[in-house]
This record gives structure tokens, sequence and C-alpha cells, in this order.
């Protein structure tokens, strides 16, 4: 019954952000089919999140872009695919 | 000559209460149309047919793999059960021979009429049809904690929501809607409504699918937008919602990346409440379990593809309880989970997915929590427990982190509350040392207020302690005797605690029956037996120790009584009451 280590333990080292700083990160979207489906962003640096709000156009599978948003720690989502991060801007970058 | 009557006379109680306990192996032995007949392995063929050819008898191989095991077969037919006795002595005898038994046929299990159940691989990973068999989730409310389910014709200002076809004849109790504040938790994304199917889907209704508890109740809780996204209080709120509501199990198939102290302490009532909470691991693909499945009132479930192995999206870590079917379409559309639901953010439509994901995993195992409940287990650790103890164990490397205690069985986890498999063997002292330390203190307490040893004589001396013992602990020693067969079975139930009997014979683990842990017992011993000389120092003894046993029971131990209401306060007084009037009859009962 009980369990052992902390959440995430084992993930590549996260950063968390305080919940109002903007954060500028740069990546690849990726696109997850669970049935409704979860958008992933993977950093340069190898981190993981799941993408939210922002304009629609970002999300397409595969594209690169600098993405600038916050992480939502008060979120939870059904795709459950990591740290929540809620876009602001975007850029997209030549791939 | 009446002490005689009366020693007869408990001596047919005692095998009265072994009997059951000795099972009904031999039941059915002459319906078997076939004998099974094993060789020592590797016994070449020509040996065999030596066997054959010297007894009359036609043995064939029970099939291609049964050679190197030597296992064959024959027909009894046209053999008297006397010929058959006679025949089965003389190949028991032969030196080649391991064993020979009865080939019983086996009934093919039940398997639904939905259309599209031969779709669904994943009820067949968990042994569904096994299950089916003893257990539909009756009485049992799951709330489904999600993007809401599409279970209701009604209309409002963001759209036409409708009940899908395969929900039709599912029951459903009063949800809530925490994203629109309102009773309408209707589904506008579509991931809950195929949660919940998976769960309780209208089966053996001729249409569409199955679901794994389809005789339970859903109970309908959005949190999640259509979207699929929600907060952390709302998540909270829904799980005492569904605390307070009557809910016995909660679906989580959502997570984030951050522990909540909101939802922890949501869970941690509900778990007190009696719920037990089944949350997916999360998608990540990665080590690291999301939350609240990490949380440890939760049971935290991985997800596998129809070949049994972790698929490569479910994350895992040390905190997975249990891994479930939860699809793998790399591979292919058809692995994933195949439940009825409405178009992605189209509440509008209906149809058939195949989705994947530890969400998909996770109703699996809340549907087989509800099916356990349903068999009367009431306590969530017990049902965590029994999920846990029949999970299929990988031998995979790192296999814990990846599956927990193993791939999630239906029918085991059903088949757990069977006595006559999962009894566990009676061990000696070290379970009951506190009963019998109990007993013998509590025996000192009764000679010391009555100031006085009455036991004088042998026979009443000896009579005392053996009722005291087998109250409180069990006649223990008994244990040390290698029995077998028939006396094995009574011996082995005296070696029990008598209010402990109530489990073999009433095949019930998770709680105590009330009636045998009570001053029922005591009170007709000592009502029948009183006026004797020898044996009222029996029952003497036995209420004393049934006094002690229901004490350790009342302080030393969790478990619940069964049809006692309300938590665990009033089982305790019913305990402790029933202690102190036990006490209280045999001080009176003791007078000289």
């Amino acid at each position: 019954m009980r369990k052992k280590g902390r959440v995430g333990a084992g993930t590549k080292a996260f950063r968390p952000s305080p919940l109002l700083f903007k954060m500028t990160l740069r990546g690849i979207v990726k696109l997850h089919q669970f049935g409704p489906r979860g958008w992933e962003f993977i950093t340069e640096d190898g981190d993981h999140y799941e993408l939210i709000g922002g304009d629609p156009g970002l999300y397409r599978d595969g594209i690169r872009a600098v993405v600038t948003g916050r992480i939502r720690e008060d979120l939870m989502s059904a795709a459950n695919l990591g740290p929540i991060l809620e876009v602001d801007t975007f850029k997209q970058e030549e791939n | 000559m009446r002490y005689n009557l009366y020693v007869i006379a408990g001596c047919l109680v005692g095998l009265l209460l072994s009997l059951p306990l000795t099972g009904m192996a031999q039941e059915g032995a002459d319906t078997a149309e076939e004998v099974v007949v094993n060789f020592k392995d590797h016994l070449p063929p020509e040996e065999i047919e030596k066997i054959a050819h010297k007894y009359g008898i036609h043995l064939a191989y029970n099939s291609v793999f049964s050679k190197p095991e030597a296992l064959t077969r024959f027909s009894k037919s046209g053999l008297s059960p006397e010929e058959l006795q006679r025949l089965l002595q003389a190949l028991a005898a032969e030196g080649t021979v391991e064993y020979t038994e009865p080939n019983y046929l086996y009934q093919a299990y039940w398997v639904p009429n939905d259309p599209l159940y031969d779709k669904q691989w994943h009820m067949r990973q968990i042994d569904m049809p096994g299950a089916w068999e003893k257990a539909n989730g009756k009485g049992v409310i799951v709330a489904v904690i999600d993007t809401g389910i599409a279970y209701e014709e009604y209309q409002d200002r963001k759209g036409v929501y409708h009940r899908v076809q395969d929900l039709a004849n599912t029951q459903f109790v009063e949800g809530y809607d925490f994203i629109d504040d309102d009773t309408h938790p209707n589904d506008d994304n579509g991931h809950g409504t195929h949660v919940a199917g998976t769960i309780a889907q209208s089966t053996n209704n001729g249409i569409g699918v199955a679901g794994v508890a389809y005789g339970a109740q859903l109970m309908p809780l959005k949190v999640l937008n259509r979207f699929g996204i929600g907060n952390l209080a709302d998540i909270a709120e829904a799980i005492t919602y569904a605390a307070d509501h009557g809910a016995q199990v909660i679906n989580l198939s959502l997570g984030g990346f951050f522990p909540s102290k909101t939802i922890r302490e949501a869970m941690a009532y509900a778990h007190r409440k009696g719920v037990t909470l089944v949350c997916a691991a999360g998608n990540s693909g990665r080590r690291g379990v999301s939350y609240p499945a990490s949380d440890p009132h939760c049971i935290g479930v991985s997800a596998v593809g129809p070949d049994g192995t972790l698929a490569p999206y479910s994350s895992y870590g040390p905190q997975i309880d249990l891994a479930a079917p939860g699809g793998d379409t790399s591979k292919g559309v058809m692995n994933g989970v195949l439940q009825n639901t409405i178009g992605f953010m189209d509440p509008g439509t209906d149809r058939y997915e195949y989705f994947q994901g530890t969400s998909m995993a996770a109703p699996h195992v809340a549907g087989t929590a509800a099916l356990v409940i349903s068999l009367g287990v009431k306590n969530p650790d017990e049902v965590e427990k029994i999920l846990k103890a029949t999970a299929r164990v990988s031998a995979e490397k790192n296999g814990n982190e990846k599956y927990g205690a193993g791939l999630l069985n239906a029918a085991a986890a059903v088949s757990f509350l069977r006595p006559d498999i999962f009894a566990p063997p009676p061990t000696l002292l070290p379970g009951r040392l506190k009963y019998l330390l109990a007993g013998l203190l509590l025996a000192w307490l009764y000679f010391r207020l009555r100031r006085e040893f009455p036991l004088t004589r042998k026979l009443p001396r000896l009579l005392f302690w053996l009722g005291l013992l087998w109250a409180s602990s069990g006649l223990f020693f008994v244990d040390l005797f290698p029995l077998s067969g028939i006396l094995g079975h009574s011996a082995g139930s005296l070696a029990r605690a008598f209010p402990d009997l109530d489990y073999p014979l009433w095949g019930r683990i998770s709680d105590l029956n009330p009636l045998f842990h009570s001053a029922l017992f005591p009170v007709l011993l000592l009502v029948t037996l009183l006026s004797t000389k020898s044996m009222s120092r029996f029952a003497l003894g036995f209420t004393l120790g049934l006094a002690s046993h229901l004490l350790v029971d009342t302080f030393l131990s969790s478990v619940s009584v069964a049809y006692i209401p309300g938590d665990f306060i009033l089982d305790k007084l019913w305990l402790l009451g029933n202690a102190l009037f036990s006490f209280w009859l045999a001080y009176l009962a003791g007078k000289p």
C-alpha cells in the first residue's frame, strides 16, 4: 500500500517555474492519439510538456516552434502527458 | 452417564463444523466420461501401449502437447463402478503411472451476445468470461470523474446531448457537472463516455460491446472541459462528492505532473469512507508516475497492449500497483480498447472507437474492483489486496515498476473469495499469540475477581482450558500432528479459533461474521451445559476465551464486522459490548 519515491522521480531534471512567470522554450510539437488527442512539446533539452491554449496554428504535428507560456500546476488532464504548458504566444521555425 | 452424552453431543457438533471444510472434491466424479492417466514424463509410447494392452483399454494422448508429459486418457463407458475402481487401483500400482483422475467436462464460459464483443480483446485479456460467471457489479456505485458521460437526452445553450446507444440499459445515479455547476454532467469530449463504457457498458443486450461491471451504477462527475482539462479544486470536490453520495469506487482517468494537497486530502477522506480509488498512471512513456496515481490511497494503473507487455506510452515507476489493458494503436487501430462513445468534441454523434491510454486501463481495474465489492468486500485495502494477489505476475526484469503486482485478472479476483482455494494455511503461534495472551490474561483476571480457583478436579480443569484456548486462539498445537484427509480437515478446523470459523463456513475474508463474533455461542453453551459439573467448566472457559478474542478484535485489529452500518466505531462497539457481556456471563456462571 505504501508507496515510495517522489512523484515524477526518475524523469529528466525538471525546472519548475513560478506559476505566474512566463518561460520561453524551443522545441517540437508532437501529436498523440489517445482517442481524444493530446499535444506534447519536446524541448531541445529533452523536457516534455503537454501543450494547451494559445493559437490553433501551433497545433500541427511535427512543427518546430519557440513557445512562450507558463506552467499550470493547478491543472490536470485526460491526456496526462506531463507538466501542462499553457501557451501565450509562439513562433514557428523552419524545420 | 449424562456427561458422556454431552461429550458425544460435543463431538457431533465438532464433526458437523468440520464437514463443510472437507470440500466436495469427489462431487461429480461419476459425471466424468473419461479418466486421465498421467505416466512418468517422457515414457515411450511403446510402454504406454503395453499398459493399454494389459488392461484392455484404449489410451489416447490428450493432445499433441501431451507426448513429453505422457498425459493420456481413456473412456470409462462400459465399465461398472466396481470394475473402474479395480482398474484405477491396478493402474495406480503400476510403477510408470504418476496418477489417474476423472477428466471432468468443464462447462464453456458465458459469452455476451454483443456483436462487437469479438473485437474486445481486452476483456478476454483480463479473463472477463470467467469473472462474469460470478459477478456483474450489481449494487455497486462507480463514480467516473472525467469529461462527463453521454447519459441523457438534454439540451443547453452549449449544445444538444444524448445517451449513447450502448449505455441504454446501464443504470445511473445523479452526478454533478463541476465545469458548468449544474446537475447535467454530459460528455462533450468523448473521453469520459469511453471510460464509463469499459466499466459498465450495457452488456448482453444484442448491440455494441460489453463492459466489465455492467450491473453496477455509474455516477457521472464532470471535472474536465471539452478539451479534457480541469482544475485541482474541481477534481478534489468531485472526489468528496462521490464519497459523500455513496460511490464505492472512483475512477480517475486523469492526472498531472504535480502532487496536490487538496486532492490528497480528498482522497484520504474517500479512502476513510471505504471508497476504492483507481487512477491512470499517465501517458508520458517514461519513468515517473503522474498524480494522483502516485498517491498511496490510489491504485495506480499502467497500460499494456494486446501482447501483455507495457504499452510504449505508459508511464511507469515504483508507484504502479497494477497493469491493465490500455491498448497499443501503434500496432494497428484494432489493438486499441473498443467502447461506445460520442465523436471527439461532438456530443450529437454516436460511435464505437478504439482508444488507447492508461485512461483506458484504469476503468478495467475500477470495474473489477466493483465486481469484488459486489461480492461483499467492503474495505478498499482489502479490495486492493485481492486485485494484487490475483494479478498475473510478470517475469520481466524490473516487472514491478512496469506492472506493479502484475496484469489484472478479473476471473481470479472474483474467485478469490473461495476459501477452498485461498484459505490461508493454519499457522502456529505467531499470528495468534496476542489472542492466546489475551485469553490467559482474562483467565487470570477472572480468577482474581472470583478470588478462587474452582478447578480442583482434573477433568473440569482440562475442559476449562480447552474451552478457553479454542475460543481465544484455537487449539493451534493440533497443527503439529501430520494428519491428512477428513481427520486433517477436522483437526484444521479445531486449530482455528472458534470465532474465526466464520471464514471457512461463511466464505468472506474481508469482514467478521457478527454472530460468530458475539455472545450468542457462549450463551447457548452456558444454557445447555451449566447444570453439568465438568462440561459447565468447558462452557465457562469457552465464554472467557471468546470474550478475550473479541477484545483483541476490538483493540488490536482493523477488520470490520459485516452487516453493521456506519463507520467502524459501531463495529468496535459491537465487539466490545459482546466481549464485556460474555465476561459478565462467565462471572455470573462461575459462582460455585
